[in-house]
């Protein structure tokens, strides 16, 4: 989905269910206190709340005293839109909210994302549906093995900030000393450990072949296995598939949020900068695939059928 | 050169250990000391999420003491400051999987090349404290103007008294309300170390920067602006030996709340 | 943001709590409830136990003063290190030179009687004292007796009380003279026994 690359470069303060201004002051208090909040184009996405022009000045202040500006504004109310327009601020409507909420989400999103694709052309993390087509896997990431594979990377594609980037290579070299014989055989011929239950954390689940778990894996959770893992669920904690030295090993899982990446020799962590919440539940996922690919760990987006 | 092993405990659980251990071996750092925090709350550990390091944890205590590692490379360097480190507790066992032997073999190494060393204790007064008391040489009793926390405070101050190594023990006293003070709904600093008859070395003001510092996995020491932080650092000083008096909570107001006041009062169509 | 309404709000209502008459400070209770809890876990004397000091300290001292026995305070205070055990004893009036007299020689004769016991020898002195420890019987041989029975027969002792002589084991008696709690200990664990077998 488009989403998570609109708020890794772009923001969308969503004020649209507060009534009065009690409660707008006290949800852009805590928005505000967001890392990534900083340096942000922001729509700022309001209800059918009134706002006079003096009240939108103040919002606007605080936004950018947080070195972020705003893009656009969504309201449905009229005091609020003349406020606006005589702020200078760019307006886009939004019709009554239907009971599907999940349409008006949509729409003004798309179009501030042709606005960022327009200013942003140098992304190599990109998820653009509508630029790529036709290919069978878009990559997510690529985390590089080490510091200076990520710096040469970022100079050749132009410009990674690496704030932006989910996981970044953990130096493991002075902390894992022993060295894992490098196989790379194919994991279908491993048994296969098939669980319908929820990791919990303090939950280590060691296997010698391939794991399948119809669930989660909280954070604090730990899955080894010498084989494949997949997680029908949200991925977090730490992972490690391989872990007998099987480069090819992979890990799946409908949403990756796991707090340690690890196949066969290679780490990965999850960056500080990243703020997710500590367990996710959603039901917007984004299946993806962790694999070696030129001695990096690389992040897929779709999962190759081959 | 031998480092000073200090326990931070307190018999209640709650009360700001973790907290105070990270924000005052921040500080420590900060100040140019080499220091290392031990989390010895193993199968809850918490330590790590405080200083914003879980990602970054390989090994641990555990790993370290059934030999699948060294000491050296459970040690995780903090994210911004290298002279402080960490060696986290396992989240996948629990507190028998160390004996206080074991810990305080870890000490006594750690001292070597630390100046530092500050045990996270678990709450409760059974082997996981004995496990975190074991190697300590002094002692930082953390209560809150509480009775049920005074009242385990003075359990543990009757324990360390009771233990040889201990050779002192501070009271500090944590999410003290100068206005309920104020209103005597709550105890004063004077009536609580008057009651356990203990040395005081901080007095940490309630401070909800604290939830949004644990949020972002960034010790609140950090923040300049903090009164929590400030009193924090003061107590770091006061370890070092200096002389810090004891700061005037009813006087301060908190600059950033004035800001937002202002931003308020516009809100609301007052200028 | 949010800390401003919550100090906003406690400002409003500090205002109001201020003007009005508070009774008892929450923080004095606090301190008394905490100070009490604290004395009792660091010296193992439980609330009962302390109960049972108390009552027999009233006893002792009632012999030779008259006592408001409700108003006896009896606390432990912590002098820095220190901790003393303090009483404090309203005194309504002082006892005549006989009542002092009296008690002193029931106290003597109590004693004789425990020394006489180890020869279970049955004298008429015996007999005269036997009557009067008979008094506490009533209150002893109650059923279902906690540790009131213990300060009733105590205070039996005391006052002129009329005299029910009733036939009771003569064991009984020379018993109770020594360790008085001692047979109302026993007297609690046959209650106890009893109300178990009756559950």
């Amino acid at each position: 989905m488009g989403n998570s690359v609109l708020e890794e470069k772009g923001f969308i303060i969503d004020l649209s269910n507060t009534v009065t201004t009690e409660q707008l002051v006290s949800e852009l208090g805590s928005i505000l206190e967001l890392p990534e909040i900083k340096n942000k184009a922001v729509c700022l996405k309001l209800g059918n709340i009134d706002l006079k022009q003096s009240q939108l000045l103040s919002i606007k202040a605080l936004i950018e005293s947080m070195e972020s500006s705003i893009q656009s504004v969504v309201t449905s109310s009229d005091v609020t839109k003349l406020s606006a327009e005589s702020l200078n601020l760019k307006i886009t409507e939004v019709v009554e909210m239907p009971q599907n909420t999940e349409e008006s989400h949509i729409e003004p999103q798309e179009q501030i994302k042709t606005d960022f694709i327009e200013k942003n052309e140098n992304h190599v993390n990109d998820i653009v549906e509508n630029e790529i087509t036709g290919q069978l896997e878009e990559i997510t990431e690529i985390i590089p093995m080490s510091e200076s594979n990520f710096q040469s990377l970022a100079k050749k594609e132009g410009l990674i900030d690496e704030s932006s980037l989910k996981y970044v290579p953990l130096d493991t070299q002075d902390v894992i000393e022993n060295e894992i014989e490098e196989k790379s055989d194919a994991t279908d011929k491993l048994p296969t450990l098939y669980m319908t239950q929820t990791l919990r954390s303090g939950q280590t689940l060691n296997y010698n072949g391939n794991v399948i778990i119809i669930g989660d894996a909280h954070p604090g959770s730990e899955i080894i296995a010498n084989g494949d893992i997949t997680v029908w669920g949200v991925l977090g904690g730490i992972v490690h598939a391989g872990a007998n030295g099987n480069t090819s090993a992979k890990i799946r899982a409908l949403k990756f949020n796991a707090i340690q990446i690890r196949i066969a020799g290679l780490y990965a962590r999850r960056n500080d900068t990243i703020n997710v919440p500590f367990v996710q539940k959603t039901s917007e996922f984004t299946p993806e695939e962790a694999r070696i690919d030129n001695k990096q760990i690389v992040i897929y987006k779709t999962i190759r059928r081959d | 050169m031998t480092g000073r092993v200090i326990v931070i405990t307190s018999g209640k659980g709650g009360v700001g250990k973790t907290t105070t251990s990270a924000n005052i071996g921040t500080a420590l750092a900060k100040a140019g000391n080499k220091v290392v925090l031990i989390d010895t709350d193993i199968g809850l550990r918490n330590l790590d999420l405080l200083l914003g390091l879980e990602n970054r944890i390989v090994y641990t205590i555990v790993d370290v003491v059934e030999e699948r590692c060294k000491l050296k490379q459970a040690l995780v360097k903090d994210k911004k400051n290298p002279n402080l480190a960490l060696l986290a507790a396992a989240q996948t066992r629990d507190k028998s999987a160390v004996t206080q032997e074991q810990l305080k073999d870890i000490c006594e190494e750690l001292k070597k090349k630390y100046d530092f060393i500050l045990l996270d204790c678990p709450a409760g007064i059974e082997q996981g404290f004995q496990n975190a008391v074991a190697g300590a040489t002094e002692a930082i009793v953390v209560t809150t103007p509480e009775m049920s926390a005074v009242r385990d405070a003075d359990r543990i101050i009757g324990l360390l008294e009771a233990r040889e190594e201990i050779e002192s023990y501070k009271l500090l006293l944590n999410r003290v309300r100068p206005n309920l003070i104020k209103e005597n709904d709550m105890m004063s600093v004077e009536d609580v170390v008057e009651i356990l008859s203990c040395k005081l070395i901080g007095i940490i003001p309630e401070d909800t920067g604290i939830i949004t510092s644990t949020n972002k996995g960034e010790p609140i020491v950090n923040v300049e602006k903090s009164l929590a932080g400030q009193a924090y650092r003061n107590v770091a000083q006061r370890i070092m030996g200096e002389d810090v008096p004891f700061l005037e909570l009813d006087k301060q107001e908190n600059a950033i709340i004035a800001k937002i006041k202002g931003i308020f009062a516009k809100l609301k169509g007052k200028v | 943001m949010r800390d401003l309404f919550a100090n906003l709000y406690s400002r409003v209502v500090n205002f109001f709590k201020s003007t009005e008459e508070i009774g008892e400070q929450t923080k004095e209770v606090a301190r008394n409830r905490l100070k009490l809890v604290l004395m009792q876990d660091r010296t193992n004397l439980t609330p009962a136990v302390l109960e049972r000091m108390r009552g027999e300290l009233i006893n002792l001292l009632s012999k030779y003063v008259e006592l408001d026995k409700e108003l006896l305070d009896l606390n432990f205070e912590q002098e820095g290190d220190q901790m003393a055990l303090m009483l404090s004893i309203p005194v309504v009036r002082a006892k005549t030179e006989e009542e002092i007299q009296k008690a002193i020689q029931e106290d003597e004769a109590i004693k004789d009687v425990a020394l006489a016991d180890d020869d279970e020898d049955e004298s008429s002195d015996e007999d005269e004292v036997k009557e009067e420890d008979k008094e506490d019987e009533d209150g002893v041989n109650n059923e279902g007796t906690s540790e009131e029975s213990g300060e009733d027969e105590e205070e039996k002792e005391e006052e002129p009380s009329e005299s029910e002589p009733t036939e009771e084991n003569e064991e009984e008696t020379e018993e109770k003279t020594a360790p008085k709690s001692q047979k109302s200990k026993e007297k609690e664990a046959k209650a106890e026994e009893t109300s178990e077998e009756n559950e």
